[in-house]
């Protein structure tokens, strides 16, 4: 080689090194920045929000957090005279769902039931006052998981909408289905199948997304690994076509509001499993929808459980309550201490603010009522996955609101366990607020069961 | 046709004779058909009963039960998914086939015990799994369905004995063939030689810098995965691209077929010499120390007292120790990897070439002794050139090229452990000297020293470690390793202690004594430690044949959630290729057995056949021969025996 070749060959190494270090580089950033790219597109967040989701940093979506009144225990007050009603039980309870409706128009509450033991769909009619016979509308549907009744086909009698699981535990088979009970006027019940063959479906509502008179469905799909959230277009004469929102594991609840208020209905999704966020999917009116992050916990075992919308606040519009108490994935089940009850404040723009109620291990549902009769909402929660074995675990609680949003947690009992479902309703038509539960008994201890309670309030605060 | 092919094709018959004939008889011995009633408790992670034995044609009625959470009784041969839920008697059962469907629930799964066709004669064994996620340890949830007559077993059972007394006979026939053997590239062909492209395409860098970083760019995805992806390590395609894909074609493709050919693309090293060299391809002109290349950092020598395989026997046995962790956290995947990373670069920092590779990693402690066995290894051309070259340009460096990191001399070398196939001595010998060869599987014998037959025996060890422990049906055993949701440390430190001292005293031990037992029977005046270095090596094709057959149902288990992870491979609810939903399905569950069983056998075949081999340019007389490695013949027939047990019945 002579001396003039020299400087060019190390030149052309030089060259040749750079190249791959440029390449190198480019593949260190471009991967994870098309990675994070895609995904921000999908779930429509910023690549801030995104990177602060992945690395577990931040409570993205959640504008702001503020914890008030957390546990804040008050003594117990005996206001709610727990009886049994429905079908009589050997085999542990599994009640995954109740609605407390009037299915009859009779003027007095029934209860609406998904039994996963029985693989059925109940309806527990109350007639005469205080007296209640269930009877089976549905039978083979293999877990059903939430039940609505509602008008679907605007004939004038009510039907149920159910969303089924295809089993009760972790799956990823496309075993789910969303099946509607027509109901034909004289309470026959004829099984619609809407969608099947789908990941399993955990919740089901209707609203008119489209605009175009009908009612269409928003669907939450748990399924375990490969969940969706999709919205389902009816074109009449049971005819329906599917559009999938969102590919993520775990949503459990789906409800629809306009949450923009203009004028549309909108969804609002609570995906849990590692994800634990809430999303809502805005609706152009047509049925295009973009999806936004609400809230996102930052803690991935979270255990997010349900939420359900309610103006707590009475100040026009709908905020979200909020239970994280999941303890399926432990085993054995049992809740965490982070679990517990809290609600996000509408502020409106779609700004929610994280206010922490107080903790609840193993919490599953909350509900909304004036249970003390005092004019402000105050709340009920139940919870299947408290620790059984401690004698202070309690599976009924009320939330007492002091009337600035200051919330006094109360014991309503400890015995049934395993109480996965509430919901408040004036049974007896006293004016009261009574509550019915549902106890799902996947897990020992069996020694405090029940199936369905309904819990009469005895008017300890009517003098208020 | 050649002799050795036709005496090979001769003694491949007389085997299957051994296996086939007594495997016929035997299907003439099938009891009267009865109905069983087995009821299957479930728990996290096991079955029980974990063996369910019936013969062909009975008709199962099986219930179910769970102690914990939900479970399944997933036995896809007989298109059967259970799902079993606490507190409850019935199950739902779906359909394999078609898990959509609608499942029928019941008290009682019913069925018979017959396979389709042919494969009622020849398929004996089945495993039932669970299909509910159950916790980390899921995955290893399984117990097995033998039907008599257990024609895989029998048959494998012949085959064995055909093997082994060929082997035998092999003493007392033929005598004259032993001297064909003793030439040190037998059967060797000069790649290179035979394409001139081949050689083009070696002694350029750039398809090797491009492999690399292809090499690279999984690596990067495997820690973006198993840092950012999904917990569920199913679904993790970091987690499912390492120790499923790639653990699968590094053992049952890459080493048996081209040796330490990972090692040629392994991206570990590739900061460590970016630093030491200042250059990815052509060398820097300079000298440091006795290298004529010009290199940075401190490039001490490494201590010479861990030149050894020591030290990478410990690293292995530290890192498969926790393995199920490694397997079912991500996370830990991810942390692995990165420090498997900064090892490699920290090291060249201060010590010359590559050191992790040559004295730490955990893969090159794999596959150096394995690619002995392999089909490809990098020698010189001709050995007089390399004894007149005193420059040694392979060793020390050239212009052309760098010095080899594994401080080889291609001259000396007639083994391929230590070589990691860099390529870097076809560019550095000036005489054009080094070229790649193909040559017949298995052809290496014996072992080189002490740390060596301790490294082979290690992983032989492992390699039935990990079979009792993942394959084995036994719930117990997998309690000892749980420390992930069980916390069992107690269990899981005896576990620790028992591998331990299993692959570094009692193995070893065995062999030292067999081969002490084997000297003093043949009364031959040989050194012990002679024997055992010979006694170990015998022991890698066995031992390669059963990670083969471990590594196996690993991938064909998993391929669904394989296909699933490259849709979605962060678990972030993607579906590139329409294929993140698909069902379970397990790949070829009636051949696995089948594969287990044939692999061990040729593993045994290669063992006994090398285990004579070591010996045959030693002049020994054949029977004395005999005497000496029957101790250590046993051994390895036994371990085969132990194996076609455990993957057949």
């Amino acid at each position: 080689m002579n001396s003039q070749d020299k400087p060019q060959k190390i030149k052309k190494r030089s060259y040749k090194n750079l190249i791959l270090i440029i390449v190198l580089l480019v593949i260190m950033i471009g991967i994870p920045y098309l990675l994070i790219n895609y995904q921000a597109k999908r779930i429509g967040l910023t690549k801030k929000e995104v990177i602060s989701r992945i690395t577990g940093k931040s409570d993205a979506g959640s504008k702001k957090v503020t914890a008030g009144g957390e546990n804040v225990t008050g003594e117990k007050i005996d206001f709610l005279v727990p009886i049994a009603i429905g079908l009589e039980f050997t085999d542990p309870p599994l009640i995954a769902h109740i609605q407390a409706v009037d299915l009859d128009d009779d003027g007095l509450l029934d209860v609406i039931v998904c039994d996963d033991r029985g693989n059925f769909v109940s309806w527990i009619r109350q007639y005469p006052l205080g007296t209640f016979t269930e009877k089976i509308l549905a039978s083979d549907l293999i877990a059903p998981a939430h039940v609505e009744v509602i008008d679907f086909d605007g004939d004038g009698d009510k039907d149920l909408m159910v969303a089924v699981l295809g089993m009760l535990f972790p799956n990823n088979d496309k075993i789910g289905s969303v099946v509607i009970l027509e109901n034909d006027g004289q309470f026959n019940f004829t099984k619609r199948i809407v969608a099947e063959k789908i990941a399993r479906v955990s919740d089901v509502r209707a609203g008119d997304l489209d605009n175009d008179g009908d009612l269409d469905l928003a669907v939450a799909q748990f399924g375990y690994d490969d969940g969706e959230t999709r919205w389902i277009e009816n074109h009449g004469n049971w005819k329906f076509e599917s559009h999938i929102l969102q590919y993520l594991s775990g949503p459990i609840n789906v409800e629809i509001v306009d949450i923009d208020y203009d004028g549309d209905l909108d969804i609002i999704s609570l995906v849990s499993q590692e994800w634990e966020e809430i999303y809502c999917f805005i609706n152009d009116g047509k049925g295009n929808f973009k999806p936004n992050l609400l809230f996102g916990s930052s803690n991935q075992d979270y255990g997010s459980s349900g939420i359900s919308l309610f103006d707590l606040d009475k100040d026009d519009d709908v905020d979200i309550l909020y239970t994280n108490g999941d303890a399926f994935d432990y085993i054995p089940p049992q809740g965490r201490p982070w679990h517990g009850v809290q609600w996000l404040e509408n502020k409106g723009g779609l700004e929610f603010e994280f206010h922490r109620i107080c903790n609840f291990t193993g919490a599953t549902n909350v509900r909304a009522a004036d249970a003390d009769n005092d004019g402000d909402i105050d709340l009920f929660a139940v919870s299947a996955f408290n620790i059984w074995d401690s004698p202070d675990s309690y599976s009924f609680i009320w939330l007492e609101n002091d009337g600035e949003m200051n919330y006094i947690k109360r014991e309503i009992t400890r015995n049934p366990t395993h109480l996965l479902v509430c919901e408040p309703g004036d049974f007896n038509a006293d004016g009261l607020v009574d509550v019915v539960t549902g106890g799902m008994h996947t897990y020992p201890p069996f020694d405090r069961m029940s199936r369905i309670t309904l819990w009469i309030n005895n008017g300890k605060f009517s003098e208020k | 046709m050649n002799q050795a092919f036709k005496k090979h094709i001769i003694n491949f018959f007389i085997v299957l004779g051994f296996g086939v004939v007594p495997a016929a008889i035997t299907q003439f011995f099938v009891p009267q058909p009865v109905t069983r009633e087995i009821h299957v408790r479930n728990f996290r992670y096991g079955k029980d009963p974990a063996v369910i034995h019936c013969n062909r044609g009975d008709t199962l009625r099986l219930t179910f039960s769970t102690s914990d959470t939900g479970h399944s009784f997933f036995l896809e041969e007989f298109d059967i998914d259970a799902k079993v839920s606490p507190a409850r008697e019935e199950v739902a059962v779906f359909k394999v086939s078609d898990p959509t469907d609608n499942p029928y629930v019941a008290r009682e799964v019913v069925f018979i015990a017959r396979h389709p066709g042919i494969q009622n004669y020849l398929v004996s064994k089945s495993n039932y799994r669970c299909h509910v996620w159950c916790g980390p340890m899921h995955a290893f949830e399984h117990g097995k369905l033998i039907i008599f007559p257990n024609t895989l077993l029998v048959f494998s059972l012949g085959s064995l004995t055909g093997i082994f007394f060929l082997w035998i006979l092999g003493f007392f026939f033929k005598q004259n063939s032993f001297k064909a053997t003793a030439g040190k590239k037998a059967g060797y062909i000069d790649l290179f030689e035979k394409s001139k492209v081949l050689r083009k395409l070696v002694v350029s860098r750039w398809p090797q810098v491009i492999f690399m970083m292809l090499a690279m760019v999984m690596v990067y995805v495997v820690v973006l995965a198993a840092f950012f992806g999904t917990k569920m390590s199913g679904r993790n395609l970091g987690v499912l691209l390492m120790w499923a894909i790639w653990l699968f074609l590094l053992i049952a493709v890459l080493t048996p077929l081209l040796g330490r050919i990972w090692c040629t693309v392994c991206p570990l090293p590739f900061f460590g010499d970016l630093i030491q060299r200042k250059s990815v391809f052509e060398p820097v002109e300079g000298t440091k120390g006795e290298y004529r290349n010009k290199y940075s950092g401190l490039f001490l020598k490494w201590p010479k007292w861990l030149r050894n395989d020591w030290p990478k026997l410990i690293v292995l046995l530290a890192l498969t120790t926790f393995s199920t962790t490694l397997v079912a956290l991500p996370k830990v995947t991810g942390f692995a990897v990165i420090a498997m990373l900064l090892l490699p670069t920290l090291l060249a920092l201060i010590f010359e070439h590559r050191a992790f590779c040559r004295y730490l990693c955990p893969v090159s402690g794999f596959l150096g002794p394995f690619s002995r066995m392999s089909t490809l290894a990098l020698r010189n051309k001709s050995q007089s050139v390399c004894d007149k070259c005193k420059p040694h340009f392979c060793q020390k460096g050239s212009p052309k090229g760098w010095a080899c990191p594994y401080g080889i001399n291609v001259g000396e070398m007639d083994e391929s452990t230590e070589c990691g196939l860099c390529l870097e001595c076809t560019r550095s010998c000036l005489y054009n000297n080094v070229t790649i060869y193909t040559r017949p599987f298995g052809v290496e014998t014996g072992s080189r020293n002490m740390s060596q037959a301790w490294l082979i025996i290690g992983v032989f060890t492992l390699a039935i470690v990990y079979s009792v422990l993942y394959q084995g049906h036994w719930p117990v055993v997998r309690d000892y390793i749980n420390i992930l949701d069980k916390g069992n440390w107690g269990l899981f430190a005896i576990y620790a202690a028992i591998v331990w001292t299993l692959s570094l005293i009692i193995i070893p031990g065995i062999l030292y004594m067999l081969s002490y037992m084997g000297a003093k029977i043949s009364r031959l005046q040989i050194n012990i430690k002679k024997v055992f270095l010979g006694s170990a090596g015998a022991l890698l094709p066995m031992g390669l044949m059963l990670w083969i057959a471990f590594v196996i149902p690993m991938l064909f288990v998993n391929v669904t959630f394989v296909l699933q992870s490259f849709s979605d491979p962060f678990g972030w609810g993607w579906d590139f290729f329409g294929t993140a939903s698909i069902p379970w399905h397990q790949f070829l569950p009636r051949l696995v057995p089948w594969l287990q069983a044939v692999l061990v056998l040729s593993g045994l075949y290669l063992s006994l056949r090398n285990l004579k081999k070591t010996w045959l340019i030693h002049q020994i007389n054949y029977k004395q021969l005999l005497l000496l490695i029957l101790p250590m013949g046993l051994f390895i027939l036994a371990s085969a025996l132990g194996m076609i047990f455990f993957f057949t019945n």
